[in-house]
C-alpha cells in the first residue's frame, strides 16, 4: 500500500530554516500553543480561544505566502 | 508499560504526519497559497485529526489521571488576550520561510499544554548530487524530533513525578 515515506522537498536555505524555527518557537510560546496543540488538540476541546488562534495563524499565514510565491519571486 | 504505550503513540503520530504530508514544505505552502494550484488536502487531514481527537478528549476531560494510571492536566485557560493572535500568527510566516509544523505528540494521556516545543524538519535546498538522500532527510529528521520528545515526555511524566512537572513549567513561564 505504502511504497516508502513520501518526498519532501526543502524550499529554503540554512539561514532561512534556523530563523523560520526561531519563529515557530516564538509563536508557540507566545500563541500559547502550537498549530497542532490549537487547531488539533484544543479544537477538539471545542475550545473559543483555540478557535481564534487558530484562525488567527491561518489567516496570517495567507499573507507571507502570497508575497513571497506572486510579488517577491 | 507507560514506556511503551508512549513510544506507541508517538511513532504513530509521527508516521500520520509523515503519511499525510504534513512534514513536506510545498504541501504546507500549498494550503496556504490561496493565488495558485491550492491545495486544501491538509485541512481534511486536520478535519479528520479532530474527529479522531474529539471523543478521546471528552472521555478525558473528566479525568485527572490516564486508564494506565498516569497523571494528566488538560489546559484551563479559556481568556481570548488581544495580543496572542498575533504572536500565533507568527508559525505561517516561519512556515513560509521553510520550516515545517512544529509537531509535538497531541496525544490526550499527556497534555499540560499540547505542543510547546517546536519541533522542525531542517535540510537544504536539495543539491543536484545526493537530492534523493535530501528528499527523505526532513521525514526522518520529523520522526527523530517526534521519538525525542516523546522520550522526554516520559521522562517528565513518569519518572519526574507531578510536583516536579508543576515546577518545571512554574520555571519556564
Amino acid at each position: 500500500m505504502i511504497s516508502g515515506p513520501p518526498a519532501a522537498a526543502m524550499v529554503a536555505g540554512k539561514a532561512a530554516l534556523v530563523c523560520a524555527g526561531l519563529l515557530v518557537g516564538l509563536g508557540a510560546r507566545y500563541g500559547a500553543g502550537c498549530t497542532n496543540g490549537h487547531g488539533v488538540c484544543d479544537l477538539s476541546r471545542l475550545s473559543p480561544r483555540s478557535a481564534v488562534a487558530t484562525s488567527a495563524f491561518i489567516l496570517a499565514g495567507f499573507a507571507p505566502v502570497f508575497a513571497a510565491r506572486h510579488l517577491l519571486s | 508499560m507507560h514506556v511503551l504505550t508512549a513510544l506507541a503513540a508517538v511513532l504513530q503520530f509521527g508516521i500520520g504526519l509523515i503519511v499525510s504530508g504534513t512534514t513536506n514544505p510545498p504541501k504546507v505552502l500549498g494550503v496556504l497559497d490561496l493565488a495558485e494550484s491550492w491545495d486544501p488536502s491538509l485541512a481534511i487531514v486536520m478535519g479528520g485529526a479532530i474527529l479522531a481527537a474529539a471523543p478521546s478528549f471528552r472521555f478525558a476531560s473528566k479525568r485527572e489521571r490516564s486508564l494506565l494510571g498516569a497523571f494528566m492536566r488538560l489546559p484551563a485557560a479559556t481568556r481570548i488576550e488581544s495580543p496572542r493572535p498575533w504572536w500565533a500568527a507568527s508559525w505561517p510566516c516561519a512556515t513560509a520561510a521553510g520550516a515545517t509544523d512544529p509537531a509535538t505528540p497531541g496525544r490526550p494521556t499527556a497534555s499540560l499544554s499540547p505542543c510547546e516545543r517546536g519541533a522542525f524538519s531542517a535540510g537544504e535546498r536539495p543539491a543536484p548530487l545526493g537530492t534523493r538522500m535530501q528528499d527523505h532527510l526532513g521525514p526522518a529528521v520529523v520522526a527523530f524530533v517526534e521519538v525525542l520528545v516523546g522520550v522526554g515526555r516520559l521522562v517528565q511524566f513518569q519518572f519526574m513525578g507531578p510536583v516536579a512537572t508543576r515546577w518545571l513549567l512554574r520555571q519556564v513561564r
